[in-house]
């Protein structure tokens, strides 16, 4: 188990570094749509399943859509000849470097058995799979009634914020895609 | 050697493996045949004969059809961009077989021995929400087959099967979500549970959410009156470069995602593998066995019922315009399915404590 969770995380990276590497727009978006998928298998791993099933649902099946039919819509001939990157992959390596450094140490500093070297007792990810009491990460409600309860009492402020947010990009796409009928 | 392998048998993970078979086999048959019956019963329709000649009633017609698309010739076009040329059809065909799993299809099969639920594969906790997920999946065949032709006419064929999907899949969303909320679950065996404890199939306190998912589940599979997308006879679709078994493909593809939306229906709205008019949790107290094969009877003549006015309404209804789909889609089915969701939900809370 442990290491289909380490895999997946491994594809996942691949498929992430293709998206931003890759030449032809498409090949990107198909690449995001891969990693979007394998998200939702490592978010299945981990027992959340309505996470896992919405992750596919919403980012998969309806945003890699609009993203691939936005590329179809569009004249890509310009990307061909057009140069897409100004001289910034020093700043972004040391930019890394530090980001890398920071995450490093806050993982080497908390409280996971599996991650940390601190945790006196080593509790490895396959015995955690046996014994569900006794998982290395904190213990998700997967239950869609308690996802809901959880949603619309203790994060009731972010959803609204979320949703507001959500309104004003509707309605500044329709703005300005109405300026130009 | 035989007591080993009766052991063997008994385990879940091979146990597991000889129901995907099964299921499998039952699966392509069906899919087989219902193009089969589609010809001939369009036949009928249409006061002519239909694919008669091979075999006794063209019986074999069929396995002739899936030889001849394997010996074709698979042609790639040179301007085609090859790879995505060579997958594309793959997304379309697998997201719906894996749907398969997660239908129950009878209730639980006892003998004297061991219980066994041996007419479900996997019955999760999140079915329906799997289902939707696995269905928006099947957009990307279409779009990707028609980007990667090469051609103008494909790429149109793409945007038209895109854009028709993604406004017909939100009504049929929210159409399925009603039925969540009456029975208060995800999970399929327990929505058909709810109908039989209830005495009440859905289709009757849902009607509208039953009306849109009969518009909509055409409308997913880009069938006559929806069929623009791929307009077998005027329109040019995503599908034109395509030949040999890569377009098989696309055409199982299809009658897959009919044989599995006929067989999801009857376990939304008809009671699934109930039998009408009996008290069947009682009767398979007494009787399990019978009672289990006489509700998987059920579900099968249920579905074929669906897979029939599939075919009827084929028959009968002539192509929408592309502009009279979209707002059918939009400005009809989207408001409609709005209200009933937030009708049913107050009925939900209000009057059903």
């Amino acid at each position: 188990m442990a290491s289909i969770i380490i895999l997946t995380a491994i594809l996942i990276a691949i498929f992430s570094i293709f998206v931003v590497s890759l030449k032809h727009p498409i090949s990107s978006a198909i690449s995001l749509l891969v990693g979007f998928i394998l998200l939702g298998i490592f978010y299945l791993l981990y027992e959340a399943e309505f996470v896992a099933a919405v992750q596919v649902l919403v980012y998969a099946g309806g945003i890699m859509v609009l993203y691939i039919m936005g590329i179809m819509f569009s004249d890509n001939e310009w990307i061909k000849i057009t140069r897409q990157t100004h001289i910034q992959a020093p700043i972004a390596i040391i930019l890394i470097l530090i980001f890398f450094a920071f995450f490093g140490h806050k993982l080497y500093n908390s409280d996971y058995p599996s991650l940390s070297s601190k945790s006196s007792q080593q509790v490895t990810v396959v015995q955690t799979v046996k014994k569900p009491s006794n998982l290395p990460y904190p213990k998700m409600e997967t239950n869609p009634r308690s996802v809901a309860v959880k949603l619309y009492s203790d994060y009731l402020y972010p959803f609204e914020v979320a949703s507001v947010l959500l309104t004003v990009a509707v309605l500044g796409g329709i703005f300005l895609a109405k300026k130009e009928v | 050697m035989m007591s080993y392998v009766y052991d063997l048998m008994k385990t879940p993970f091979v146990l597991a493996l000889i129901k995907i078979v099964i299921l499998l086999v039952v699966a392509f048959t069906v899919i087989a045949y219902i193009t089969l019956v589609e010809r001939r019963l369009l036949g009928f329709f249409q006061s002519r004969l239909g694919p008669n000649r091979v075999g006794p009633l063209g019986l074999i017609q069929p396995i002739a059809d899936g030889v001849k698309l394997f010996i074709k010739e698979d042609t790639v076009p040179i301007h085609s961009n090859s790879l995505l040329f060579r997958i594309a059809p793959i997304f379309t065909f697998f997201p719906s077989l894996v749907g398969f799993g997660v239908l129950t299809f009878a209730l639980p099969w006892i003998t004297p021995a061991s219980k066994m639920h041996l007419f479900a594969l996997a019955d999760v906790d999140l079915g329906v929400l799997l289902v939707l997920s696995l269905s928006s999946l099947g957009i990307f065949g279409l779009m990707l087959g028609g980007y990667a032709s090469g051609s103008k006419y494909p790429y149109f064929g793409g945007l038209r099967a895109c854009s028709q999907m993604l406004s017909y899949e939100v009504p049929l969303t929210l159409s399925i979500i009603t039925v969540v909320m009456m029975a208060n679950s995800f999970r399929l065996s327990d929505i058909v549970t709810a109908q039989q404890t209830h005495r009440l199939y859905f289709f009757i306190p849902l009607i509208i959410s039953f009306v849109i998912y009969l518009i909509c589940m055409i409308a997913e599979t880009n069938r006559t009156p929806f069929d623009l997308p791929e307009g077998e006879s005027e329109i040019i679709g995503f599908h034109t470069e395509y030949s040999g078994m890569r377009f098989g493909f696309y055409y199982v593809g299809e009658y897959t995602n009919v044989v599995f939306l006929s067989m999801l229906a009857p376990a939304l709205f008809l009671g699934g593998y109930d039998i009408p008019f009996v008290n069947d949790i009682a009767l398979w107290q007494v009787y399990p066995q019978l009672i289990s094969i006489l509700g998987f009877c059920s579900y099968a003549i249920k579905s074929v019922l669906f897979a029939y006015f599939y075919i009827w309404v084929r028959a009968t209804f002539p192509r929408y315009r592309y502009d009279q789909l979209l707002k059918i889609g939009w400005l009809v089915l989207l408001p409609i399915s709005l209200v009933n969701l937030f009708i049913v939900a107050g009925i939900k809370l209000f009057l059903l404590k």
